[in-house]
């Protein structure tokens, strides 16, 4: 199946997401954003966003958006959001996900930081379920 | 050595987060470089860094020092710069900051950035998945928050090796007990203190994930929940709870022994050291067979076979393993810990 991905216009990169992806599960993800409520920017991922691909990044991943399982604990997140970079980021909104969704995959083995490929009609603000602060 | 470093190889994507944020390098002077994505306008992918000594990396990993405490101990107080984007098979071009960089705050990681929020499970040790709560009431001072802890921690490790023995790697953790109980005297608490100890070594030695206090709530009813393994946690549980259904008939079998121990001038003796007969050897055997068991520790066979079938030894491990389980049934039985 070509995977149109939320924010871009193009089929994702070949073999993207990658075969081991699968589709998401029933649950909550968790993502840090700037603002309460979140905008549509707070959920573009690095491509769409028009930045440069890091240097040695996946292409694919580049495509992803990064979300962590909702059993995450608030203090990893608490030091993402402490990163030069990333201190904008003020709230953690919870997204109900399901199969319908998009594709999914840890980051790592057993890691609850996940690579979000969301499908063109899943609209991530309309299930924005929980914000709190950071 | 020279100065400072001019050459870096990126050796982890430590944290990975619309881009990587945290690298680990080596440098061309052999140290471990940590540096964070920053903005500037004259480079690409600026990236802020500094070397620092092997034991900063470690207390780093080990979550016993935040990311700020790291750029605090930077190596000879220098600081770097380099451009990911003209990285070349992972090699980069370190530039030594000037101090107004150096000092920039915005460069600078906050307070309380830990490895706990690393994306990759690059050096982190394991961490258990399952916890278990203990409802804690009544005055705790901090020496009996260390003191719970400690015996817990003691049991926890003692049951995490003692599951191995019976593992695939058996013959291996067999071997590596015999020596560790072959090693000591047992003539007095620096043996004893030191195989427990050896015993927690061993086990981050193999990876298995470490007991850490998951959360303590300091009131009185407050709550303490440990986090590890979850078979070593059942294991530790468990012997609270013979404890508190058996705990005359143990302590009755502690005494025996102890007491047999002490008329036979053996509580001091080297490990080679001879009961006065077989007989008195035998009932000794037996009785603290019996404790073992009683104690809910498997294996039991298998701990004699790496004490060399030595009665003594054997003994002394066993009553070592039933004092610890005592002190922490001492605080369950004064009303100060109950299971959650």
């Amino acid at each position: 199946m070509t995977i149109l991905p939320k924010f871009w216009d193009d089929p994702l990169p070949g073999e993207c997401p990658p075969i081991d992806a699968e589709d998401a599960f029933d649950g909550v993800v968790l993502r840090l954003v700037k603002t309460d409520p979140p905008t549509a920017d707070d959920f573009k991922f690095g491509k769409a966003t028009g930045k440069k691909k890091p240097n040695g990044w996946d292409e694919c991943r580049w495509c992803a958006c990064s979300v962590w399982e909702g059993s995450t604990k608030r203090e990893v997140l608490t030091g993402v959001a402490k990163f030069p970079k990333l201190r904008d980021n003020k709230f953690i909104a919870h997204i109900k996900i399901d199969g319908g969704s998009g594709k999914i995959m840890p980051h790592a083995p057993s890691s609850t930081h996940l690579s979000l490929w969301m499908y063109d009609d899943f609209d991530p603000l309309q299930a924005v379920v929980k914000i709190e602060p950071l | 050595m020279s100065a400072y470093a001019s050459k870096a190889k990126i050796v982890a994507d430590l944290l990975d987060y619309e881009g990587p944020q945290l690298l680990l390098l080596s440098t061309d002077r052999k140290r471990h470089m940590f540096a964070i994505a920053v903005s500037r306008e004259d480079m690409d992918e600026p990236f802020f860094g500094c070397e620092v000594i092997d034991k900063v990396y470690e207390q780093y990993f080990a979550e016993k020092a935040d990311l700020h405490f790291v750029f605090n101990r930077a190596l000879s107080k220098a600081y770097y710069l380099f451009d990911l984007a003209s990285a070349e098979n992972k090699d980069v071009n370190l530039k030594k900051a000037p101090a107004e960089d150096a000092e920039n705050p915005t460069y600078w990681p906050e307070i309380g950035i830990f490895a706990r929020s690393h994306t990759t499970p690059f050096n982190r040790e394991r961490t258990g998945s399952s916890t278990r709560t203990f409802k804690i009431d009544g005055k705790w001072g901090s020496t009996d928050f260390s003191q719970f802890h400690n015996k817990m921690a003691d049991l926890y490790a003692l049951f995490s090796v003692v599951n191995r023995l019976d593992g695939s790697q058996s013959q291996v953790e067999l071997g590596w007990v015999r020596q560790t109980i072959r090693d000591r005297f047992w003539q007095g608490g620096g043996s004893y203190g030191s195989f427990y100890d050896s015993l927690i070594e061993r086990n981050k030695k193999v990876n298995v994930a470490p007991l850490e206090i998951d959360k303590i709530q300091y009131a009185s009813p407050g709550e303490i929940s440990l986090r590890g393994s979850q078979k070593a946690l059942t294991d530790v549980s468990d012997v609270l709870d013979v404890f508190e259904e058996n705990w005359e008939h143990l302590a009755g079998e502690y005494r025996n022994i102890y007491g047999a121990l002490r008329k036979e001038k053996l509580l001091s003796a080297k490990p080679a050291s001879k009961f006065s007969s077989p007989a008195v050897r035998k009932v000794v055997q037996d009785v603290t067979m019996d404790l073992a068991k009683g104690l809910q520790v498997e294996l039991v066979d298998e701990i004699y076979e790496a004490c060399e079938q030595n009665t003594l030894v054997f003994a002394k491990v066993i009553l070592s393993i039933y004092r610890r389980a005592n002190e922490l049934f001492k605080f369950h039985a004064e009303g100060r810990v109950q299971r959650g």
